[in-house]
């Protein structure tokens, strides 16, 4: 067995190398003077309220830390506060909700290689794509051009990634699919989420790499197959994409790895007009974990102007019936407050021995629609969001990962 | 609060929030949970201001220390999820001497969990912080006798629960375990 002086040294490295890398981050604590006579404008017990209020404290951690990759936050850049505290939207009636949805949504079915055409009203199929042979259907990405007829997939056939174009036409009934002029990802790279940018001129990729420790971002240029790439410095993963309409602008969700890493955690604005090989360049939009808050993805909307979110309270003190700890959310693109609460998830209690405790599922943010109004979210059930209508559609099963878009 | 406590305690939290926050990792081993108790523990310090603000440090301390006695824990259900690069990790060589560390700390940090909380935040205060006996019961609020007795207990358990982890015994990275320090 070790001597007394040999177990302390060894505690003490084991403490340091647990424990110094959060050290160096500090506290942003005028927050709690200037949030806490804030108020939730939601049904939320006020022992929630005040421990949330509470919880901003410490957010500035994480918001204010310096350093971060890809890039420190710009000047101007302030906390913006709690992501839950937006009132609820009221969800109009069913029919204004859908005015100008996509009248159908493309969905690949992770036990099977095809995909799906289905109508966004009924979730009906109205085509089934078979997909190549010899895919992994589970890995499968989907991403929309937003002119209703032009889809990219990403599929992957063990060890590569391969792109190919889907054309969708007359109303879904009949369709195209072809290889992408795009060079196909190594073995040791995975596409972790792609997008289209509007007009179907450019693809970008989430390109994630094998351990999952680091990360790109890739635009090619579909007319020509060129490609070009921007690379994480640090720890961490691009996980969702998301274009603005002027073609330029490219949301990526980061996901940091490691504690020290995570005040990088977030969605980042990329400027692909811009000159730059690294992602240091782009502009943090939201950070993920504000206060009690934690962002679980995140996509810029069409217009760059707004954020929709998946957030969750993390926070353990004072949930309880009722209480709304989750849900998906509007922000500003500029100041990253929130401004409307689009879907609200309460906090359920499940009594396992092993495990008591309030639980909330985070929702996923598969796809937006081109005007920005229409989601497709995977919550508790799969569906579509409309202007805060939620209605469940088939083609997934509860709580999984879905490969969308529409 | 007067404008001039606001300042001081902004100073301290400012000055000590990454400590605090350190420690609460240590005391709870999980970020998360760290981060909730720090939260409640300044607020609770700022609502009683004038009780803490002549060592406000200490105060902290110990309010973190009760509440990590007996908090209240709340989990978020996650689906699980594998993303496409974690695909691979396995097949990743990895360095025996580096997996042996890894181990090795784990093995001490878990055992350290399954101590009680004012034992374990001795040994935090003792050894991350290099405190003398002294510092620690001052910053604690107990005796000095307490403060030996306490590491005395906890590295006797420690050793205990450790008996069952062979890989512990030699010290699998040898000369090496202070490698990673500056």
């Amino acid at each position: 067995m070790p001597t007394d002086r040999d177990l302390q040294a060894r505690l003490a490295e084991a403490f340091h190398q647990q424990a110094d890398p959060v050290t160096a981050d500090a506290i942003d604590a005028a927050g709690i003077f200037r949030r806490g006579v804030r108020r939730r404008r939601r049904r939320i017990a006020a022992g929630v309220a005040s421990a949330v209020a509470a919880a901003v404290l410490v957010a500035g951690v994480w918001v204010a830390s310096a350093g971060a990759p890809p890039a420190a936050p710009g000047p101007g850049f302030r906390p913006p506060g709690l992501l839950l505290e937006a009132a609820v939207v009221r969800p109009p009636r069913a029919r204004a909700a859908e005015a100008g949805m996509p009248p159908y949504y493309v969905i690949a079915d992770r036990g099977r290689p095809v995909a799906e055409v289905r109508s966004s009203k009924t979730g009906k199929i109205i085509d089934t794509v078979p997909l190549p042979a010899g895919i992994d259907p589970k890995l499968s990405r989907i991403a929309a051009a937003g002119d209703g007829r032009t889809f990219v997939l990403a599929l992957v056939s063990f060890p590569r990634t391969r792109f190919y174009l889907l054309r969708v036409a007359t109303g879904g009934h009949s369709y195209r699919l072809s290889p992408l002029p795009v060079p196909p990802l190594p073995a040791g790279q995975y596409a972790g989420a792609i997008a289209v940018s509007p007009g179907g001129g450019k693809l970008a990729v989430a390109v994630q790499f094998s351990g999952g420790r680091r990360g790109a971002v890739e635009v090619a240029t579909l007319a020509t197959g060129t490609v070009r790439r921007w690379s994480g410095a640090r720890p961490g993963q691009p996980m969702q994409l998301s274009w603005a309409r002027n073609g330029h602008e490219l949301g990526f969700f980061w996901e940091a790895v490691g504690s020290a890493q995570r005040s990088a955690a977030g969605l980042w604005e990329l400027d692909t007009a811009a000159a730059g090989k690294t992602l240091a360049s782009a502009r943090r939009i939201l950070p993920a974990h504000v206060g009690g808050d934690t962002v679980q993805s995140a996509l810029l909307s069409p217009d760059g102007a707004t954020v929709v979110a998946s957030v969750t309270y993390d926070g353990t003190a004072s949930l309880g019936p009722g209480v709304v700890a989750g849900g998906i959310v509007e922000l500003s693109a500029r100041t990253g407050r929130p401004l409307r609460t689009l879907l609200a998830e309460h906090a359920a209690h499940a009594p396992d021995p092993a495990h008591p405790g309030w639980y909330v599922t985070a929702c996923q943010l598969p796809a937006v629609d081109a005007t920005g109004s229409h989601l497709l979210v995977s919550c508790d059930s799969f569906g579509r969001l409309d202007r805060a209508r939620f209605a469940a559609l088939p083609g997934a099963a509860p709580q999984t990962a879905v490969a969308a878009a529409w | 609060m007067a404008g001039g406590a606001e300042a001081e305690f902004e100073e301290f939290a400012a000055r000590d929030g990454g400590r605090l926050l350190g420690f609460a990792l240590l005391l709870t081993g999980d970020l998360q949970d760290a981060e909730d108790l720090v939260q409640l523990a300044l607020l609770r310090s700022v609502s009683h201001w004038s009780a803490a603000r002549n060592r406000p440090e200490g105060y902290t301390r110990v309010v973190l220390v009760n509440l990590a006695r007996d908090r209240w824990r709340a989990k978020r259900r996650r689906r699980a999820e594998t993303f496409p690069a974690d695909l691979a990790l396995l097949a990743l060589p990895a360095s025996a001497d580096v997996a042996a560390a890894v181990l090795d700390r784990q093995l001490l940090l878990r055992a350290c969990r399954l101590l009680p909380v004012q034992q374990r935040a001795v040994l935090v205060l003792r050894f991350w912080e290099d405190r003398s006996v002294d510092e620690t019961a001052a910053l604690l609020g107990c005796s000095a006798g307490t403060v030996k007795s306490h590491t005395h207990r906890a590295l006797a358990r420690l050793r205990l629960a450790l008996q069952d982890a062979p890989e512990f015994q030699a010290g699998p990275t040898g000369g090496r375990r202070h490698a990673d320090r500056p």
